[in-house]
């Protein structure tokens, strides 16, 4: 039996006595010979430490530099000269004329065939426009000669309209709201107009329900007398006195049905 | 101008001296730091992988090496670092049942044999159920190799904090294992 001692002692005395396995040594040997020279191929070692030795290679180096910054100075201040140079004399790029377009796109298919020309395109994304400039074409209207100038030119160039923004919600809604044509609806857009269309409404009103009183007593009085003489040949047991009963029943029932009703009235 | 290149040669012989033996280095610590990760590990496999990343590092980082003060504690210390991130990474159960056999299997029966293994491999379970500080002063002093001072630079404690957590783990795994015993 095994105290909890012993076997503490044995798992730790294992841990201790454990040895690497054969040729691990060779292994990771031959994984940083490896590992060097690939970074032997990528790195680099900073100038100052290269020429610390070499008093020589490093005056190289500080003339190097110097030649790099004075033509990296030269170059954008000669650009600038150029540039106002030839955009003094030059005409706008609006002004090409037909005769420079025709020069550069012609015969078949369009491509100059006579002369070495130089031709430069932009095709602007809002209205597909296309300024087109060949060389003696494009010096004859203005003097556009190089890549240079038509890049200015370019830059120079009036912008062309943005296109038209996506209508919002509301705009949408309003444009469905003015085609679909509904009176009332088109009426609640201006206040003035939506109350003379009440006042229309209110108008017609008054006139359809003033004109049926006046109308039904003249139209309605000489049946209701008659018609109690016209019911009774006919035989039916009425007595003179129930013909006024109904005529109130006649009325409401006029008033309710509106114009057909007193005209049927009228007719019988 | 001749006190400038003075400077700077004195810099460059600096610098070359900073570039050590990498050869030299492998054969005077890859069995300790194969014994570090294997404590942790419990693999042989793992604990070979994490001693050629460590000596990457070193290559990686050779030129600042003439920093380095003790370059024994820094090679454990990187390989313990790397074994603790490769041991989330892996089943130490696994490893610990192989561990805990080839402990146990040297010429005995295999009732015995396979008995013994089992309490092997519960040492070890009560091992990893210490807490993280005792597990890795226990660990670190099983290799047998590291004194007190540098177990303590290793795992940024304190001598007498490292001498404590060591009696306190040990106290803690005898308790344990007293306590499994008797339960069964």
């Amino acid at each position: 039996m095994m105290r909890p001692d012993d076997a503490m002692e044995k798992v730790l005395a294992g841990l201790r006595d454990v040895e690497a396995p054969a040729g691990m040594e060779r292994r990771v040997l031959e994984l940083l010979e490896g590992a060097a020279e690939v970074q032997g191929k990528g790195s680099w070692r900073p100038l100052w430490t290269m020429t610390a030795a070499r008093p020589g290679l490093r005056m190289a180096l500080v003339s190097g530099a110097a030649v790099l910054a004075a033509v990296a100075l030269a170059i954008p201040m000669m650009h600038w000269l150029g540039g106002t140079a030839r955009v003094s004399g030059r005409a706008p790029v609006a002004n090409l004329n037909a005769k420079g377009i025709d020069g550069a796109v012609r015969g078949n298919g369009g491509v100059a065939v006579d002369g070495p020309r130089r031709v430069a395109e932009r095709v602007s994304g809002a209205g597909g426009a296309r300024i087109v400039s060949a060389g003696a074409g494009a010096e004859e209207a203005g003097g556009v000669s190089d890549m240079d100038s038509v890049a200015m030119s370019e830059m120079k160039a009036a912008s062309f309209p943005a296109p038209p923004m996506p209508l919002t919600e509301q705009e949408r809604l309003l444009l469905r709201m003015v085609h679909r044509g509904d009176q009332v609806e088109l009426a609640m857009l201006d206040p003035k107009a939506e109350a003379l269309q009440d006042a229309e409404d209110k108008a017609e009103f008054q006139r359809f329900f003033a004109k049926a009183p006046v109308k039904d007593p003249a139209a309605e009085v000489a049946p209701a007398q008659d018609a109690p003489e016209q019911a009774a040949p006919s035989g039916d047991q009425v007595s003179p006195g129930e013909a006024p009963a109904e005529e109130p029943k006649r009325e409401e029932s006029t008033m309710k049905q509106g114009v057909p009703q007193v005209k049927t009235v009228e007719s019988q | 101008m001749e006190s400038v290149e003075g400077l700077s040669l004195v810099g460059t012989m600096e610098s070359e001296r900073a570039e050590v033996d990498l050869a030299e280095l492998v054969g005077a610590y890859s069995g300790l730091l194969f014994r570090v990760a294997h404590s942790v590990l419990r693999s042989g496999a793992e604990a070979e992988d994490v001693v050629q990343d460590v000596f990457v590092r070193v290559l990686e980082h050779r030129r600042s090496l003439g920093g380095v003060r003790d370059m024994r504690v820094w090679l454990v210390r990187i390989a313990w670092n790397l074994a603790v991130d490769r041991r989330r990474r892996v089943r130490v159960e696994q490893m610990d049942d192989e561990f805990a056999a080839g402990l146990a299997a040297a010429g005995l029966p295999a009732d015995r044999a396979l008995d013994e293994a089992r309490r092997m491999k519960a040492v070890l379970e009560e091992m990893e159920r210490l807490p993280k500080a005792e597990r890795s002063v226990l660990l670190l002093s099983a290799v047998d190799e590291l004194g007190t001072a540098e177990m303590a630079e290793v795992l940024g404690r304190s001598e007498s904090a490292v001498r404590a957590l060591l009696f306190r783990a040990r106290t803690r795994l005898r308790e344990r294992l007293e306590m499994r015993e008797g339960r069964r």
